[in-house]
This record gives C-alpha cells, sequence and structure tokens, in this order.
C-alpha cells in the first residue's frame, strides 16, 4: 500500500490511498496515515479511487479517524467510486458515518463549505 | 498434506501469518482466474479475498498457530471453500453479528470480519469434527 499526501485549500490535507487496504496494507500505512490524516486543525479528505480493496482492518482504520476526527469537530471525507470497495464500505454502514463521495471534485467543494 | 489441484480444485495449506494469506490469495486467484464468472466477476473475486483475508485472520489470531488446511472447488453452483483448523471449538454461525451503526458513537472499530463473511457468502457451515473445525463457505460466481 502507498500513500500520497498533498496540501489543500482550507487548510484541510489529501491523502490518497494506493493499493490494498487489508492487514498488510494497513500495517505498512497506519502510523504515517494517521499522523498526516489526523493533524490538528484540518480537515482531511482520504481518497479511496486507486483502492482496490478493503478489509474489516481497513474499515477500522477509517472508523478510528473518523471518531478522532470528530472529537476535534473537524471534517473527514472520503472519494470512494462506485464499484466493489464502494459496495463494501456501504455494507459496512461506513457512508452513514463518513461523507463518501464519488468523485473528488465533489469532496473537495463540500470541503470547502 | 499433499497439495492437490485441478482445473476446479485447489487444496493447499495455509501457514500463520499474514503474508502466507496475501501468498494463498493470489495462489486461488491465480488458479481460478480464467474460470468464467470467477475472475472476469469484480464481485466474485472481491468476496474471495474477503473471505480469505476475514477467515484465516480470524483463525490464526484465536488458534494453535498450525496450519490450516484450504481447499477450494469450483462448479456449476459456485464456490465452494473448506477451511480446517486444529484451534478451540468455534461455531461462527452461532455467533450474534454485529448491528449497522447509525452513528458514530455507536460505531465499533471491530468485529467487522464475520460480518462480511456472512455479507458475500451464500452459505456457511460450521462443524467439529475429529477434533478440528471444519468451516464450509459457499459463493456464488457471476455466472447467473
Amino acid at each position: 500500500m502507498e500513500m500520497l499526501v498533498t496540501e489543500l485549500p482550507g487548510p484541510a490535507v489529501g491523502v490518497d490511498l494506493v493499493g490494498r487496504l487489508d492487514t498488510l496494507g494497513v500495517d505498512a500505512v497506519e502510523t504515517r496515515f494517521n499522523a498526516a490524516a489526523l493533524a490538528a486543525g484540518r480537515g482531511t479528505l482520504i481518497d479511496l479511487s486507486r483502492v482496490d480493496f478493503v478489509s474489516s482492518m481497513g474499515v477500522r482504520l477509517l472508523i478510528m479517524a473518523a471518531k478522532t476526527m470528530k472529537s476535534r469537530h473537524q471534517q473527514l471525507l472520503l472519494v470512494v467510486p462506485e464499484g466493489p470497495v464502494r459496495e463494501m464500505l456501504e455494507t459496512a454502514a461506513i457512508d452513514t458515518l463518513i461523507p463518501m463521495f464519488v468523485q473528488r471534485q465533489e469532496a473537495l467543494a463540500a470541503l470547502a463549505r | 498434506m499433499a497439495e492437490r489441484q485441478s482445473r476446479e480444485l485447489l487444496e493447499l495449506l495455509v501457514d500463520p501469518g499474514m503474508e502466507a494469506i496475501e501468498r494463498t490469495r493470489l495462489r486461488v486467484l491465480q488458479h481460478f482466474g480464467p474460470i468464467p464468472g470467477f475472475g472476469d466477476s469484480l464481485r466474485t473475486v472481491y468476496a474471495v479475498e474477503i473471505v480469505l483475508e476475514e477467515w484465516l485472520t480470524n483463525v490464526f489470531r484465536h488458534g494453535t498457530g498450525s496450519p490450516v488446511a484450504l481447499r477450494v472447488s469450483v462448479d456449476a453452483d459456485g464456490i465452494l471453500m473448506r477451511f480446517v483448523d486444529d484451534g478451540p471449538p468455534f461455531d461462527a454461525t452461532e455467533r450474534p453479528l454485529p448491528a449497522r451503526p447509525s452513528n458514530l458513537d455507536e460505531a465499533r472499530p471491530g468485529g467487522l470480519g464475520l460480518f462480511l463473511i456472512h455479507h458475500y457468502a451464500k452459505s456457511w457451515h460450521c462443524a467439529r469434527q475429529d477434533g478440528r473445525n471444519v468451516m464450509h463457505i459457499a459463493i456464488d460466481t457471476g455466472r447467473r
């Protein structure tokens, strides 16, 4: 699993994950993910457009991040295109916990509001 | 246990550990990928990968550290995966599945593995035979 961090207006941070968000993938990025995505005082957009698999460990990572961001009153948004990953996250009810957008532009617009 | 395989059958031993689970995933996809309704169905592949990751992780987390015997077969009815382990008695089908959270306060970070297997499986069945747990998980292929 690879992780790319970008600066977004807001201020906010974009975290693009690439690959598989399974146990091995989470182990590979969790520390850096938490440091980048959960930086105090910033909203976060997590882009899963190039993630082709999420397991329960990946869901765990997202839920933990969402809980932290909520406690700080900071935005956390997901970009998840239509497909098996989105279906899985909807099955796990992540769409009811974290705003999910099909396209990055929609998420960026929501982040700016 | 000697490994057996034909076009529609694969039997192998999975050693404990996430790297071994990953090797098993790749092996299963490589073996059955050419079969219509399997490799050409994103949802079928996802279902197989979820079952492998979640069930094997669960067994290795709670088991004795011994390898798991895996048998995967494909026919007109779909995919049948059989896992045999020598861990403590465990019947996943008797475990209550977590309720879908309606908000973040209700959400629990863990416990989703069995829920996901149940969602993606057409059926599942646990039995205890000769001191071992035998788990059968059936998955539809994309042929229908």
